[in-house]
């Protein structure tokens, strides 16, 4: 009995026994030497340890023996940790952390982009601004016009980037490439984006420069990430001068499945408004969309998305040719449009990222340009999957593959034109961190179009260098191919990608609330398709002629934001210069500036929000230098300029709660200061008359109502 | 050989007798500081405390509670925005680890309703829509958990105060709700001394200011 109470005795003692006490002190400094105060030092598995204070300086006594790990931390630093052997008395444990990488500290790839997310701070526009830019309207595009690079071309729809044309602007969501992101083309009524900006969480607006993990764009690329899983479960009214809408969102613990509609009708609206064109039948539109995401693991989400539009409007248009002007020419519209995607996407042992994505499509246009009848229908299914491997703390090398299945069908009246395109494509990129001040990204893209019977390998590079806390260097470079229209695809013998390469060179400075950015940038087009003479009748089909066409643009973009300068207000200023010229299709035999481009263009974007009103004021002004126009006068072709464009607009935004629901009225006067302006004139087959082609209407007022309906239950 | 079987039990209990009680002292010393703390060094040192106590009792959620709620009064005091988020989502990856040891715990969910909104001051222009519903929500499921926990009340009562009228927050609302909060932590007896015991005196004061 009695060893086995010794026994009892020498285990019970054995964990409070103070054999002997050591002392620990030290200091903790960071890489420049200076004190951080408030790191953390602790003997592991012990509640042994102490702060670091002002200077600093830690001390702490501890009765642990032997062999122990000695730990310091602090937020936003990287843990540091020693082997000690403690037998009493005093030790003096020093530490220099390094800091954790931040956004201040690392530089990040910005040549060329232009990102939106709530997600980050230091971002030049967020998806809120979107919304509240006066001339945008709530549509995506209209937003991006606004920003340096992107040319405000008012008679159709698109993003004209730096000298291309809307063709070379591409747009994907979640990775899928979306073949008509805008409603159907009119001829000279612009039209907008499909898609609502509150579908996004983040948009990255490319104008050059961009990854290896996109192709087929020679300008731009805008990358839209859609929404999480929503908060809570609600549902949301819009009613509009133009329309009205709703939908419901129900969340579950993983899952949320919502369900949108809206129907717009400009009837009423062009009854009170006076049009300058002649509407038969005002555009009307019904859009449907089901929206559903489920978590499938912590770092796991699945992402599906239909979305289902159908618009019609008929118009009549002067008939330049006929010399007396009696007669009219009778346009009509009508569109089907489905895109349907599926997204997963997962993270494998904290390093690997899987993406997989599908998504079908289907556009179907029937035009009526009287007397003729015209059924365009375009099919396109595609599968995207990529990995990416993180190397290290930032390095990260991404390799991904894609497929696009695209079948369509052109009916030209009694002659029908169908063919399939199929174009895959491969890429491997890597970006590797020499410092946490230098980074390169290298990535190879290859290519194939069935149609065209030819591959590619395009190679891009960016490089970024941190000069201080808060600006950066960056310069890019990259060849992007695009497959022609696939129009010209038919009956030709054309055998090159069309083909763009970017130089590009950005300074910026992005602190928490100013923004100042410059970039020059120098791109070559070579391999631009020709086409024959078309016959005078429009809608027939156009052949190629050879992949001989070839151009260049070349300019500044300048971008100034404020946040801070003046109370509860936030402005951006842009500014940008372009000198670009282009040999192609057939009306440009030469190298001439495109009618898409103005050579100086300002946007002043400016928004005040007033507490005490609840509301939030702004307006933007947009200037652009006057664009070439097409004369049918063999000598001087693209000589002469339009005027000058000038639009103010302005929008108020009263935030305000009907019956307990939060709501916004928002309002919107489009060219409030009534300039008269001219885009482009359309010219008679003999070159001898011309209409001037200015805005649908002079001024344009847009109000809104948006009924947020949250379960209310917090406090009832 | 039973004997000893018997002894080895004796010992090994009583050896967990006093872990447990170095960790409750440790606690209640480190509590103390807490209630003592002033400024934003004073809730740094103390969240440095518990968090050597939640590294070294990793089946423990009190240390990891009591650290987050630390660094969120320490975040007070941090006017640069960059660092007060780092902060902050350390708070919130702290509050995690604590959810993890201990599921659906009402405390735990109030302390991660009360850091979402510490987020949206860093940037409420473009965080408030976003931030406030997930705060809101985090808040109900706290209420859910335990419905007569009184701080998920407090919070609520918060928010409401610093709400305008008009975009469903005012004075009057959230009167009702603190009134409640008030009334809970009047019948709230926490388990033991070391549970979560605070903001009984804030619901009072902000109750009163809400009466004026």
């Amino acid at each position: 009995m009695r060893p086995l109470l010794n026994l009892y005795a020498i285990l019970i003692l054995f964990p409070v026994t103070a054999l002997s006490q050591t002392t620990i002190s030290g200091r903790i400094t960071d890489a420049k030497n200076q004190p951080v105060a408030g790191a953390n030092v602790t003997i592991k598995d012990s509640y042994d340890g102490a702060s670091a204070d002002a200077n600093g300086s830690y001390k702490f006594s501890t009765s642990d023996e032997g062999d122990v790990i000695v730990v310091a931390s602090m937020v936003g630093f990287t843990s540091a940790e020693k082997r000690l052997h403690l037998s009493g008395g005093e030790v003096v444990v020093n530490f220099n952390l390094k800091e954790a990488s931040n956004e201040l500290n690392t530089v990040t790839i910005t040549a060329g982009a232009f990102e939106a997310s709530d997600e980050k701070k230091m971002v030049i526009l967020s998806p809120l601004d979107i919304v509240t830019t006066a001339s945008a309207v709530g549509d995506i595009y209209g937003a991006l016009q606004t920003l340096p690079g992107a040319q405000p071309t008012q008679e159709q729809e698109g993003l004209f980037v730096r000298g291309g044309d809307a063709s070379e602007a591409k747009t994907l969501i979640d990775g899928m490439l979306v073949a008509n992101p805008y409603f159907s083309s009119v001829p000279d009524v612009p039209q907008r984006g499909r898609f609502s900006p509150f579908l996004f969480k983040g948009t990255n607006f490319s104008t050059g420069g961009y990854s290896a993990q996109y192709g087929q764009a020679m300008s731009s690329v805008l990358v839209l990430e859609s929404e999480d899983l929503p908060p809570r479960s609600m549902g949301n009214i819009a009613l509009m001068t133009v329309g009205g809408g709703g939908g419901y969102t129900k969340r579950w613990e993983n899952t949320s499945l919502g369900a949108n509609a809206t129907y717009i009708n400009l009837a009423p609206y062009f009854a009170v408004m006076k049009q300058n064109r002649d509407w038969d039948s005002p555009p009307q539109s019904f859009s449907g969309s089901l929206v559903f995401r489920q978590k499938t693991s912590e770092t796991g989400m699945l992402k599906a998305f239909m979305n289902y539009q159908y618009s019609d409007l008929s118009l009549n248009y002067p008939n330049i040719d006929d010399v007396t002007n009696n007669s009219k020419m009778h346009f009509g519209l009508n569109n089907y449009n489905i895109f349907s995607m599926l997204s997963y996407k997962e993270v494998l042992d904290k390093k690997w990222t899987l993406n997989l994505a599908g998504s079908y499509s289907k556009d179907l246009s029937r035009v009526r340009p009287s007397p003729q009848s015209l059924v365009f229908s375009n099919q396109l299914w595609q599968a995207r999957g990529s990995v990416a491997h993180s190397l290290g703390e930032l390095s990260v090398i991404r390799a991904g593959a894609e497929v696009q299945y695209n079948p369509f069908s052109n009916l030209y009246n009694n002659y029908r034109i169908d063919s399939t395109e199929l174009y895959s494509a491969v890429f491997l990129e890597g970006d590797a961190y020499i410092t946490r001040k230098l980074v390169a990204r290298a990535g190879l893209r290859v290519e194939n179009s069935y149609l065209l019977r030819a591959s590619n390998i395009a190679p891009r590079l960016s490089v970024a260098y941190k000069l201080g806390k808060y600006d950066q260097l960056n310069f890019a470079y990259g060849d992007f191919y695009q497959t022609p229209d696939r129009n010209y695809l038919i009956q030709t013998n054309l055998d090159h990608f069309e083909k763009a390469t970017h130089y590009i060179l950005n300074y910026q400075y992005v602190d928490e609330k100013r923004t100042f950015r410059i970039e020059g940038y120098y791109k070559l087009y070579h391999n631009l398709v020709r086409i024959k003479k078309p016959v005078s009748n429009p809608y027939q089909p156009v052949f190629a002629e050879d992949s001989k066409g070839k151009g260049y643009a070349r300019g500044v973009d300048v971008f100034w934001r404020d946040k801070k300068t003046l109370k509860y207000t936030d402005y951006w200023i842009s500014y940008s210069y372009i000198d670009a010229k282009r040999m192609y299709l057939y009306y440009y035999p030469e190298e001439l500036q495109p009618t898409f481009t103005s050579n100086h263009i300002v946007n002043v974007v400016w928004k005040r929000w007033f507490p005490k009103l609840r509301s939030s004021f702004g307006f933007t002004y947009a200037y652009a230098s006057g664009r070439p126009y097409y004369k049918v006068d063999e000598s001087n072709i693209l000589s002469d300029r339009a005027h000058d464009y000038h639009n103010l607009s302005i929008t108020a935004n009263y935030l305000t709660t009907i019956y307990k629901y939060f709501t916004v009225v928002s309002l919107t006067v489009g060219n409030v200061a009534g300039f008269d302006n001219v885009y482009t004139y359309n010219y008679s087959s003999d070159g001898l008359r011309r209409n001037a082609i200015g805005p649908t209407s002079k001024r344009t007022i847009f109000l809104g109502v948006f009924i947020n309906i949250g379960r209310d239950d917090d406090t009832e | 050989m039973k004997k000893f079987l018997v002894l080895l039990l004796f010992i090994t209990t009583s050896g967990f007798a006093q872990e447990n009680k170095k960790f409750e002292k440790a606690m209640e010393k480190n509590l103390t500081l807490l209630n003592d703390a002033k400024t934003g060094e004073d809730y740094t040192n103390v969240a440095n405390a518990f968090e050597r106590i939640a590294k070294a009792e990793t089946k423990e959620w009190l240390p990891s509670y009591y650290e987050a709620f630390a660094l969120i009064l320490s975040a007070n005091d941090v006017s640069d925005g960059t660092k007060k988020d780092a902060v902050l989502d350390k708070a919130m990856e702290v509050a995690k680890a604590a959810e993890a040891i201990s599921p659906d715990n009402s405390e735990i969910v109030t302390l991660q309703s009360w850091i979402t909104s510490m987020k949206i001051s860093v940037d409420p222009m473009n965080r408030g829509q976003k931030l406030g519903m997930e705060a809101s929500v985090l808040t109900s499921r706290a209420i859910e958990l335990d419905p007569e926990n009184p701080r998920p009340y407090l919070l609520q009562g918060t928010g409401l105060f610093y709400t305008p009228e008009q975009f469903g927050g005012g004075k009057d609302k959230a009167q009702k709700v603190l009134e409640k909060a008030v009334e809970k932590f009047n019948s709230f007896k926490p388990k033991n001394k070391l549970m979560p015991d605070w903001g009984k005196e804030r619901a009072m004061s902000l109750l009163e200011e809400c009466k004026k």
